[in-house]
């Protein structure tokens, strides 16, 4: 892990956790009956599927050329 | 505050979880390997980025710290090219050659990811004296972490911003540890926000887990 966070303690993090901000937005969206929870996973799915190919994007896209290693650079 | 129409609320809730989902991707490809040097994931404090966004206009300019991910998606960039960034591509947005901490997207006025704590805060005071130089209107929105303010030169930013009354926006993300220490041990006066006050920057603490 690039930032295993070793400074924060596992009880701060369950708390943190517990008032995800993702969840308040869909507890409000559910509550006010602004949209079912059917949409809501309706759009999770979707964005689920859009990381994914842009991870496979990413993946089977080039490197930079070697030529690039003195352009945008400044000394 | 305006009224929420419905499509607001969906667009703060698939931005927050496209957020998500892409940093846990990337955790995934960091691990794997495919990402090289740092990967400083947006985890957790999702409702503050795109909460700020909600009032963004689209000519308004954006900076921020090496925790810049998610600030990109909620810009509306392409998920595909910032993924391509954190994997060294060449059709990432700095062409696979800035990797996760220095990204940037000048023609959607998105001037980075900075590495260096702090940084970020004289060149958004500098991009917000473009925009009043050139009376267009626009603000330029700056993001700091709670390390970075106890930077010294965040504070003379501070100083020209509010001497010159620039158009410029500071948020401070304070997620309470600054590369690990905590605020209460490395800050004196825990208010950040209140900071700005001996220049007559008005500050105003909000609750950045919770989007509304």
């Amino acid at each position: 892990m690039s930032d295993p966070a070793k400074y924060r303690t596992k009880a701060e993090l369950e708390e943190y956790k517990n008032s995800d901000p993702i969840d308040v937005v869909k507890n409000e969206i559910i509550k006010k009956k602004i949209a079912s929870n059917k949409e809501l996973e309706k759009i999770g799915k979707e964005i689920i599927e859009e990381v994914k190919s842009a991870a496979d994007f990413a993946l089977e896209s080039n490197f930079p050329e070697n030529k690039e290693l003195y352009t945008d650079v400044y000394l | 505050m305006k009224k929420l129409s419905k499509s607001d609320h969906l667009k703060i809730y698939s931005n927050m979880v496209k957020i998500r989902r892409f940093e846990e991707r990337s955790s995934q490809l960091y691990g794997m390997g495919h990402i090289g040097g740092f990967c400083h994931l947006y985890i957790g404090q999702e409702a503050v980025v795109v909460g700020v966004l909600m009032t963004i206009k689209k000519n308004d300019s954006v900076v921020t710290t090496y925790r810049d991910h998610g600030h990109m998606i909620a810009r509306g960039l392409d998920v595909k090219r910032i993924m391509s960034e954190l994997t060294g591509r060449a059709n990432g947005y700095s062409a696979g050659k800035g990797g996760s901490m220095h990204m940037f997207s000048k023609e959607n006025n998105f001037y980075g990811g900075h590495g260096i704590v702090g940084a970020q805060v004289p060149i958004g005071t500098g991009i917000a004296f473009t925009h009043k130089y050139n009376s267009d209107k626009n603000i330029c929105r700056t993001y700091i972490g709670d390390g970075a303010m106890n930077n010294g030169q965040v504070f003379e930013a501070f100083n020209l911003a509010a001497l010159w009354k620039l158009p410029s926006l500071y948020i401070i993300e304070n997620n309470k540890y600054g590369m690990g220490t905590s605020v209460d041990r490395a800050a004196a006066g825990s208010d950040l926000y209140k900071r700005g006050e001996a220049f007559g920057i008005k500050g105003e603490i909000v609750d950045g887990m919770n989007v509304y």
